[in-house]
């Protein structure tokens, strides 16, 4: 009888394929009356087809640690700058994330046909800086609520910030209606003139809310909200159609923009 | 997770992110196919997940589902942000990942790699070799200019420990 340590050693061979068919077909003989074998055999079991399992490696930036940490930091700041002074119920860190959005949904019961929504932003004036602005954290430009065109309550929440590379949109809300499976929402910076015939618009991006209707997004863009001062978020029933397909419904919230 | 939901979030975020940035990064890898985006893709979710923390229930899953949820999602955005309209491409992703099995697969092996990592040079060693590499138990002796039997008994050990630290990661029963 082969000596339990090397019996164990050829085990871990045997499980991962490392014996040639003959020494395979010798161990697989011996596993049949070696209770201890199969006892370590079923232990072993698990990480071997964890093994299997793992893709190439893939060895992430030294500095990934320090880069999440200052992102999540970044956020931070950003949500506590974007809370507006006239609620102070939820001037406290991560208010967005934590706001209840209360605009009843009947706002969107008696739309005909798609789902469509547009939230109209008069970008009409910078942030100046209430901070010191660095490269990694940006200057917030916009902070300014969503709304349908009733006037109704929030339907989301909208900071530009702008970066040395471009501009970054963050969009959140629980009001948007889940879409169906092909259509999304989508994200455009919108000039004067705009028209059908006649586009003065830049896609910042598309999105659509997860399961529980939550929409969280993060846009990038390069185009100066100067330049394009309204911002709308439609519906796009259309995947192959590059420009609006969808109809308009919301409109901003004026009294929500920062102003210099 | 309520620690981070209630603000006291600083050795709790911190631990999260040092126990899941790696297979996350894996992730972005396998979904994304670029380090640049695979690395926003990380940051993008640990955000989110501060963001979301408040809304976590543990009836409803583990940490580790919610978190490579929040990243599968993060994922997808970022394959969007590639194209001002969804490629056919995106929406072979979003089937993909809309499939429980072969994303929870995934999500193993990489979690696996990460344990993998945790291990003595010459456990974990011995494994790669074998399973990166391709290389035979034979060519690791000579690799290492050790005894094939050295390399046999390095084998099991390491798979002992492979085993101990998927058991302390929740990855086996």
């Amino acid at each position: 009888m082969q000596p339990e340590q090397d019996s164990h050693a050829d085990l871990t061979a045997f499980l991962i394929g490392a014996l040639d068919d003959r020494e395979s077909a010798a161990f697989a003989n011996h596993l049949r009356t070696c209770a201890s074998c199969r006892a370590e055999a079923a232990a072993l079991g698990p990480a071997v087809d964890g093994l299997e399992l793992m893709p190439e490696r893939q060895d992430p930036p030294p500095d990934l640690r320090s880069r999440v940490l200052a992102a999540v930091a970044d956020a931070a700041t950003e949500d506590e700058r974007a809370a507006a002074p006239d609620r102070p119920s939820e001037a406290q860190p991560r208010a967005i994330a934590r706001r209840r959005w209360q605009l009843p949904r009947l706002a969107f019961a008696g739309l005909a046909g798609a789902a469509a929504l547009v939230a109209a932003f008069l970008i009409g004036s910078n942030v100046g800086d209430e901070g010191v602005t660095t490269p990694e954290r940006g200057r917030v430009e916009l902070a300014a609520n969503l709304q349908t065109p009733s006037g109704g309550g929030d339907e989301g929440r909208l900071v530009v910030r702008e970066f040395e590379s471009g501009r970054r949109i963050s969009f959140e809300s629980d009001a948007l209606p889940i879409l169906p499976k092909g259509e999304f929402y989508e994200l455009w910076f919108v000039a004067a003139g705009d028209s059908p015939s006649s586009p003065n618009r830049i896609s910042a991006g598309t999105f659509h809310p997860n399961q529980k209707g939550i929409s969280d997004v993060i846009l990038h863009a390069a185009v100066d909200p100067s330049l394009f001062p309204m911002v709308e978020i439609t519906s796009e029933p259309d995947a192959t159609d590059p420009g609006v397909s969808g109809p308009v419904v919301a409109e901003l919230d004026a009294g929500d923009l920062l102003q210099n | 997770m309520a620690q981070i939901a209630s603000g006291e979030d600083g050795p709790a975020l911190e631990a999260l992110v040092d126990r899941y940035s790696g297979p996350l990064f894996g992730l972005g890898m396998r979904m994304l196919n670029d380090r640049g985006q695979a690395e926003e893709m990380v940051q993008d979710t640990f955000v989110r997940l501060w963001r979301s923390a408040g809304r976590y229930d543990p009836a409803r899953g583990s940490v580790r589902t919610f978190i490579y949820a929040i990243a599968r999602n993060a994922a997808i955005d970022q394959t969007r942000r590639r194209a001002s309209r969804p490629l056919p491409t995106v929406e072979r992703l979003e089937d993909h990942v809309d499939t429980d099995e072969p994303f929870e697969r995934l999500i193993l092996g990489l979690e696996v790699r990460e344990a993998l990592g945790t291990l003595s040079d010459k456990h974990r060693e011995t494994l790669e070799l074998f399973y990166d590499e391709d290389l035979s138990q034979p060519q690791i002796a000579e690799r290492l200019q050790i005894p094939l039997g050295t390399v046999k008994t390095r084998s099991h050990h390491a798979l002992k420990a492979l085993r101990q630290a998927m058991e302390v990661r929740g990855l086996a029963a």
